[in-house]
C-alpha cells in the first residue's frame, strides 16, 4: 500500500506537465467562454466603446490575437481631443484613413494649433468613409480645406462645430465673451448643403439670425446653444425632415435680456406671423431643452407646435412660485396634447424665494407616462432640485458641502442613486463636520458617485486625516480627468500642509486618467514649494493652472514642470494690473534663454504657455493683451 | 392569460414560461413567433445556444427593462457613453467573467440590443484607461508577444514619445 501510494505519487508528479495533460487543461479550460473566445463581432462591438489610445496603446500591445484584430477594426474613431500630437502622428501613420467613422479634432489649450497640424500630415478626402466630424476650434484660417470636405464629401452626415469663447475688453472696466471662429457665411452654406443630416453646434442666437434662412433645410437632428422663439419657427416651418432638437434654450419674447455678445435684433411680432406660427404642426419626434428658463405658459405654446413628441427632456431653472404656481397646468396638459410621449426626462433647479416653501408639495406624477418624480432640498442656499427617474443628462457642478448644505438623499445613502450616477463635476469643501457613516457607506455597491470626472476641493484650515479614505470612497478616482484645488485661508498650519501633501499623494496616485490640474489658490502655491508641488502630481498631467504670483516662482514652476503640454498663469482680480506685462515679459525671456521649445499667448487674465510644439520655435499664437 | 405566455427551454433541458411581450424583447424570439408562424400556445421555442442559468438571468433582465421606452432616434452618446449604466444594470453585471460573456454570447443569439450593449460596455469599462499588463491579469490572457515582438513595440512607444 505504501509503495502504490509512492508510486502513484510519482506518476502524478511526473505526468502533470506532459503535453498531454496541458492539452486536456486547456481543453477544459475552452468550455468556459473567455474574452479572447469572443467572436470578432462582438469584440468589434466592445472595441465601438473604447477610445483610440486604449486601443492603440493598450489593448493592440496584450497579445497577438488584439495586436491584429485591432488593425482589422473599421470603425475607429479619432478623438483628438486630448492627445499628444506625437501620438497623433503615430495613429495617423498607422491607420488607413478609410477604416475612420469619426473624427474629432480640437484647437483647445491642451492642443493648441493641433487642427492646422492635422490637416498638413492627412488629406481629409481620404476619409472616404468618415460618418462624423466634429471641430472644435478658434481660428478662421484653415477652414477653406475643411469646409471644401463637408461640401463634397459623400460619406458624411453629420458635423458638428464648437466655436471656442474668447474674453475681449470693451473698454477700461468692460469686458464680454464672444465665440471666435470661422465665418458664419461657410456655416450658411453648409446649412443649405443636402448631405448633412445632423448639425452640432453651440451657436447663439445672434449667430443664427446671420446663418438661417427661408429655405428648405435636411436636417433630422439640430443642436443649438439657444434661438429665439422666431428662429424656432423657422427652423420648424423649413426642417419638413427634423425628428430632433436639442436647445440649450429658448429665448421667448418677452424675456427681457440679452446675451453678452449678443446684437439686439429685433425679434418679428406682426400678427400675420404670429398666426402662421399657430399653424404649425410639427412631426418632431425628441426635444430636448438643456438649460430652459422660460415660463410653464412658454413651454405649453412650444409644446403645441409639436404633437407627435415620443421624449421629452427639460434641463433648467425656474422660480418655486412659478413651479407651484403652473406645473398641476404642465401636468394636466402633457398627457392631453402629447398623446404619443414614451418618455420625459425633468430636471430643474428651482430656487427659493422666500422662507414659506411648501416642502410636502405635491409632487408631479404622471404615472401613465411612467415617470417617477423626485426632489432634493438644499438648505444654503436654499433650492430644490426636481428631477424624475430616469433622470436626463445634466450638466450641473453639484455641491457637496457638509457643513452648511442638507440634502436630503445623502441621509440614506441608497437613495436617489440615479442623481448621483449623473453627476460629472462636484465641489467637496473640508471641513470638520462630516455627516457620513463610513462603515454604512462601505456596505454600500460602489461608489456613491461613481461618474465624476471633474473634482474641485473647497480647502478650509482644516484638513482631517482620514480625507484621503474618505475620498477614495466617495469617488471613483481612476474616473476623475481634472482636479480643482481652491482656497481661501491665508494662513495654513504646517500641520494642515503637512497632512495634506500626505493624503494628496495617496488621492493623486488613485487617479491615473487625471489630466488636468487647477491650483488657482495664490495662498496654497505660496504655503507649498513647487519641489514639493512637483513631487505630489502625476507625471501623466497635462495641463496645469496656476496662481501668476512672483516672477521668481513663475520661472522655478516653468523649469521644473517640464513635462507639460501647457501651463497657465492667471491673474487674480487683485493683481490684474500689477506688474503683468514685466512678469509675462520676465518669463518669455527666462524660457528663451533657457532655449525651450514653446509658444504663449497672452491675454488680458491668463498667460498660456505650450510646450515642445512639434516643429516650432517660440512664438506667439496671439496677443490679446491690453 | 396563458395565451400571453410562452415556453423557452434551455440547451439543458429546462423550461421557463415567459410572457410574450417581455419575450418579444429578444428579435430572435420575436422573428420566430411573428414570421414563422410558432404559436405562444403550445409550441415551445428551443435555445440550444443557452442554459439554464443564463437564461434565467436573461428572463431577470428582460422583465425589468420590460417597460423601458425605446431610445431617442438621436442617442447616438448613449452608445459611447461608458458610465451610463443604470444602477440596477451594475448590480445585475456584478457576476464572474465567465457569466458576462455567457450573458454577452447569450444576448447576441437573442439579438436583444439593450443587453448586448450594456454588457458590452461592462467589459469596456474593464478595459479602458488599463495598461497591457494589467489587461492581462484581468482577463488572465498570456503574453505571446517573442522578445523580438516586444522590443518592436518598445521602439514604436519611444517613437510616439519623443518630442
Amino acid at each position: 500500500m505504501n509503495n502504490l501510494q509512492i508510486v502513484g505519487e510519482k506518476l502524478y508528479l511526473q505526468t502533470r506537465f506532459t503535453p498531454q495533460r496541458l492539452e486536456e487543461k486547456s481543453k477544459h479550460v475552452e468550455e468556459f467562454p473567455s474574452l479572447l473566445k469572443l467572436s470578432t463581432e462582438i469584440l468589434h462591438r466592445i472595441f465601438d466603446y473604447l477610445d483610440i489610445e486604449t486601443l492603440l496603446f493598450s489593448l493592440r500591445y496584450v497579445c497577438k490575437q488584439f495586436h491584429e484584430l485591432i488593425l482589422l477594426y473599421n470603425r475607429f474613431k479619432f478623438d483628438f481631443e486630448s492627445i499628444s500630437i506625437s501620438r497623433l502622428r503615430y495613429i495617423c501613420h498607422l491607420i488607413n484613413p478609410e477604416l475612420v467613422i469619426e473624427l474629432r479634432l480640437s484647437n483647445d489649450n491642451k492642443t493648441p494649433s493641433q487642427i492646422e497640424y492635422f490637416l498638413s500630415v492627412c488629406d481629409l478626402h481620404h476619409f472616404t468613409r468618415l460618418r462624423s466630424l466634429i471641430v472644435i476650434q478658434n481660428a478662421k484660417h484653415f477652414f477653406t480645406n475643411l469646409f471644401d470636405y463637408v461640401l463634397t464629401s459623400r460619406s458624411l452626415s453629420s458635423f458638428s462645430i464648437y466655436y471656442l469663447t474668447r474674453i475681449e475688453k470693451v473698454s477700461k472696466d468692460h469686458y464680454y465673451h464672444t465665440l471666435t471662429g470661422p465665418s458664419l457665411n461657410s456655416i450658411s452654406s453648409i446649412f443649405q448643403r443636402s448631405n448633412i443630416k445632423k448639425f452640432k453646434s453651440n451657436l447663439k442666437s445672434y449667430q443664427l439670425e446671420t446663418i438661417l434662412r427661408p429655405i428648405q433645410y435636411s436636417f433630422r437632428h439640430l443642436t443649438i446653444q439657444h434661438c429665439t422663439k422666431q428662429q424656432y419657427y423657422l427652423i420648424l416651418r423649413y426642417s419638413p425632415h427634423l425628428r430632433t432638437i436639442c436647445l440649450g434654450r429658448i429665448k421667448m419674447n418677452d424675456e427681457g435680456y440679452h446675451s453678452e455678445g449678443e446684437s439686439s435684433f429685433a425679434s418679428s411680432s406682426d400678427e400675420e406671423e404670429s398666426e402662421n406660427n399657430e399653424l404649425i404642426c410639427h412631426s418632431l419626434v425628441s426635444l430636448k431643452f438643456q438649460r430652459y428658463k422660460g415660463s410653464i405658459e412658454n413651454l405649453k405654446e412650444i409644446l403645441l407646435l409639436t404633437p407627435m413628441l415620443k421624449h421629452l427632456e427639460i434641463v433648467g431653472q425656474t422660480k418655486v412660485t412659478e413651479f407651484v404656481t403652473n406645473t398641476s397646468m404642465l401636468k394636466e396638459f402633457i398627457p392631453n396634447a402629447l398623446d404619443l410621449l414614451q418618455s420625459i426626462g425633468v430636471f430643474l433647479v428651482i430656487h427659493i424665494e422666500d422662507d414659506n416653501f411648501p416642502l410636502g408639495m405635491n409632487l408631479f406624477q404622471m404615472n401613465e407616462k411612467r415617470c417617477r418624480f423626485t426632489y432634493e432640498f438644499l438648505k444654503s442656499p436654499e433650492k430644490i432640485f426636481f428631477y424624475s427617474v430616469p433622470i436626463p443628462k445634466i450638466d450641473i457642478h453639484y455641491e457637496i458641502d457638509f457643513d452648511r448644505t442638507t440634502i436630503c438623499t445623502l441621509k440614506k445613502i441608497n437613495q436617489n442613486i440615479q442623481l448621483k450616477n449623473r453627476i460629472k463635476s462636484t465641489q467637496l469643501c473640508f471641513t470638520d463636520n462630516v455627516p457620513f457613516n463610513f462603515s454604512q457607506i462601505r456596505q454600500s455597491n460602489g461608489y456613491v458617485f461613481p461618474n465624476v470626472t471633474d473634482l474641485e476641493f473647497r480647502l478650509t484650515e482644516f484638513w482631517p486625516y482620514n480625507r484621503k479614505e474618505f475620498v477614495s470612497i466617495m469617488f471613483n478616482l481612476s474616473c476623475i480627468t481634472k482636479i480643482s484645488l481652491r482656497g481661501n485661508s491665508s494662513v495654513y498650519t504646517d500641520q494642515f500642509i503637512s497632512q495634506m501633501e500626505k493624503q494628496l499623494r495617496e488621492i493623486f496616485k488613485q487617479t491615473k486618467n487625471l489630466s488636468e490640474l487647477d491650483l488657482y489658490s495664490d495662498h496654497l502655491l505660496i504655503a507649498f514649494d513647487v519641489d514639493k508641488i512637483y513631487s505630489i502630481i502625476p507625471q501623466h498631467v497635462k495641463y496645469i493652472k496656476f496662481p501668476a504670483v512672483g516672477l521668481e516662482k513663475m520661472r522655478n514652476i516653468v523649469d521644473q514642470f517640464e513635462n507639460l503640454w501647457s501651463m497657465e498663469f492667471a491673474w487674480s482680480e487683485h493683481r490684474m494690473h500689477r506688474d503683468r506685462a514685466n512678469k509675462c515679459e520676465g518669463l518669455i525671456n527666462h524660457l528663451q534663454m533657457k532655449k525651450r521649445n514653446f509658444r504663449y499667448q497672452k491675454s488680458f487674465f491668463s498667460l498660456l504657455i505650450w510646450f515642445n510644439y512639434i516643429n516650432s520655435e517660440c512664438s506667439i499664437i496671439s496677443d490679446s493683451d491690453d | 392569460m396563458a395565451g400571453n405566455k410562452i415556453k423557452l427551454q434551455s440547451n439543458d433541458g429546462d423550461t421557463f414560461d415567459v410572457d410574450v411581450e417581455i419575450a418579444k424583447q429578444s428579435a430572435t424570439i420575436k422573428t420566430m413567433l411573428e414570421d414563422l408562424g410558432m404559436s405562444e400556445e403550445d409550441d415551445v421555442i428551443p435555445l440550444p445556444n443557452v442554459n439554464s442559468a443564463i437564461l434565467k438571468k436573461v428572463i431577470q433582465w428582460a422583465t425589468h427593462h420590460k417597460d423601458d421606452p425605446p431610445p431617442p432616434e438621436d442617442d447616438e452618446n448613449r452608445e459611447k457613453n461608458l458610465s451610463d449604466i443604470s444602477s440596477w444594470d451594475q448590480d445585475f453585471l456584478k457576476v464572474d467573467q465567465g457569466t458576462l460573456f455567457e450573458l454577452i454570447l447569450a444576448a447576441n443569439y437573442l439579438d436583444i440590443k439593450g443587453l448586448l450593449d450594456v454588457t458590452c460596455k461592462t467589459v469596456a469599462n474593464m478595459i479602458k484607461g488599463r495598461t497591457p499588463e494589467e489587461i492581462r491579469r484581468q482577463f488572465n490572457i498570456k503574453n505571446d508577444f517573442t522578445p523580438q515582438e516586444e522590443e518592436q513595440i518598445k521602439k514604436e512607444n519611444e517613437w510616439c514619445e519623443e518630442k
